[in-house]
């Protein structure tokens, strides 16, 4: 029995060990630079500065030369702009793609792009599964509470986006994407999101509502 | 015969008188034969107090507790003072006993004002108690307070070092604003270079163009000292480097404490803040005199370039920091 513990502490002591390494510069430097684009992404700073901070992160993960990172990045490029309710551009994704094509990031991909029903549920990362299900069904109501759920800010803003994108718009989807974004402080995607839930108003002739959206823009643009 | 007994009686005589006068000269030098005022003291408790006991004033022994008795509000002590230490005892006298952290107790006559008048013997002065290790544990409770109070300080950095929205993060954004300005084509240091352009010719003799954009040699001065300060302190952050390289996987104190890595970087990096944007004024300012300069771009270009160069290894060294230092969990890019 004590040698089994002894040799369990021994295990333990190599694994942490093993865990104290540090990850190589460019993944640590390119996933800083990563999260700088993310958050100068959503709270609308410069282009200048936030496109700086992508181009970085790009340059730090093509010193690895994985073409996996690679594509990770792209498409996190793209699911911010699905968030603020912007136009998804590919970028490099569709050539990192045909140069090595990874499964997850290829489902991914076709998540993001608005082709749900080509996605496999089970190669999506996990917080967006009962989300997927609720946009391959097209019940808003399922959709909007799938969205609910979901832990991770930036993700219900993913979906939340992705749900516009497929026309399952509630008012509650577009006041939880107002939520968050206003608790993140992500002042892009609130504005976007604001104007978006103003439109919802207008088109179903709640004026006074759509007017009171339209003062809290005037007021934080 | 008779001359024999004559001599022993005077031996005799001689002798007691020797051995009397001895002991005369030892009790006047000890006070035997002076006049002796006794005070009275009283006290709460008789705790520490002994017969016997000295009493002190300026670290002299001028008497002694000569008797203590038990009353019903506390305990009476008298203290006997020779007639030559007596005009230290004046009215205005206080009594404390004093504990010391080693060594017995005694009794200290604190007398600010020697000129007072005497203090009466009727008068039952109420003693204070002096104790060492109270009056350490006082004088250290307000340093261990802010060393509590810089612990949590410490622990404050850590988490703002930790966090992505934290000081140290903001600095290294706002160095990569400075950057990114620098890169901007129609940031400052560009539209310096397009104004530099129209210069004409009449200051061509001038030794720098810098100097001649400023129009004077001390700002030229002080932005290369800005710029040597950086440098400095980018080697300052490649020696601390190397220090947390060898610490890394030891104890947190020496990356945590109050004397670790990371509260001196977090300095550093202020520091380094301060001095981008000290650069950015100057280059503001000659900005703002080069409109109507001379034309040759070239040290401008240095300029630019060491800006760019010190800027981008400050950023590369404090992002390293940031990966080698276990306070964050492992970093990996994955999908959003």
């Amino acid at each position: 029995m004590k040698k089994i513990a002894r040799l369990l502490i021994f295990i333990l002591f190599l694994a942490g060990c093993a865990s104290s390494k540090p990850a190589p510069v460019w993944i640590a430097s390119g996933h800083q630079q990563l999260e700088n684009f993310k958050t100068d992404f959503l709270t609308g700073r410069a282009p200048l500065v936030t496109e700086l901070h992508f181009n970085k992160a790009i340059e730090e993960i093509k010193k690895g030369g994985d073409l996996d990172l690679l594509g990770k990045a792209w498409l996190t490029r793209m699911a911010l702009q699905a968030a603020v309710l912007g136009k998804i551009e590919d970028g490099d994704y569709r050539l990192i793609e045909a140069a090595q094509t990874v499964p997850a990031n290829r489902n991914f991909y076709l998540f993001i792009s608005g082709e749900a029903a080509r996605v496999e549920g089970f190669l999506l990362p996990e917080q967006y599964r009962p989300f997927l299900a609720a946009l391959k069904s097209g019940e808003a109501g399922q959709a909007e509470r799938t969205i609910v759920a979901i832990e991770d800010p930036l993700s219900r803003l993913i979906a939340a986006g992705l749900a516009v994108r497929h026309r399952l718009v509630t008012e509650g989807i577009l006041r939880t994407a107002v939520e968050t974004a206003a608790h993140e402080g992500w002042k892009r995607a609130l504005v976007a999101w604001l104007e978006r839930l103003q439109v919802f108003h207008e088109a179903a002739g709640e004026t006074a509502k759509a007017a009171t959206i339209r003062q809290r823009l005037d007021l934080i643009k | 015969m008779q001359k024999i007994e004559l001599k022993v009686g005077l031996f005799v005589t001689i002798t007691l008188l020797l051995i009397m006068a001895s002991i005369g000269y030892v009790a006047y030098k000890k006070d035997m034969f002076s006049k002796v005022y006794t005070y009275t003291l009283s006290s709460k408790t008789g705790e520490n107090l002994t017969e016997g006991m000295p009493v002190v004033f300026w670290g002299f022994n001028i008497g002694r507790v000569s008797s203590l008795e038990l009353i019903d509000q506390g305990v009476l002590i008298q203290i006997k003072i020779p007639e030559r230490h007596n005009r230290v005892i004046r009215s205005n006298s206080k009594f404390v006993l004093d504990k010391p952290l080693f060594g017995a107790s005694r009794i200290v006559v604190e007398t600010d004002n020697l000129n007072a008048p005497p203090l009466s013997p009727k008068t039952v002065s109420e003693i204070s108690v002096s104790n060492d290790i109270n009056e350490m544990i006082k004088r250290a409770l307000p340093i261990v307070d802010k060393a509590d109070r810089i612990m949590a300080n410490v622990e404050q950095v850590t988490e703002k070092l930790a966090d992505p929205g934290g000081d140290v993060n903001r600095i290294l954004k706002n160095t990569e604003t400075v950057t990114a300005n620098l890169a901007d084509p129609k940031g400052d240091v560009n539209r310096i270079l397009k104004n530099a352009e129209a210069l004409t010719a009449r200051f061509a003799k001038k030794e720098s163009v810098l100097e001649m954009a400023v129009g004077n040699t001390e700002s030229v001065k002080s932005v290369h000292e800005a710029l040597a300060n950086v440098r400095d302190i980018t080697v300052r952050i490649d020696k601390i480097l190397a220090k947390a390289d060898s610490i890394t996987g030891k104890t947190g104190e020496e990356i945590y404490g109050p004397d670790g890595v990371l509260p001196l970087v977090r300095d550093i990096l202020r520091d380094l803040v301060a001095k981008l944007t000290k650069i950015d004024t100057t280059l503001d300012n000659i900005n703002k005199v080069s409109a109507e300069a001379v034309d040759s771009t070239k040290d401008l270009k240095v300029l630019r370039s060491e800006l760019d160069a010190a800027i981008t290894a400050i950023g590369n060294l404090a992002e390293e920091l940031n990966r080698k230092i276990p306070f964050k969990a492992k970093p990996e890019i994955k999908l959003p």
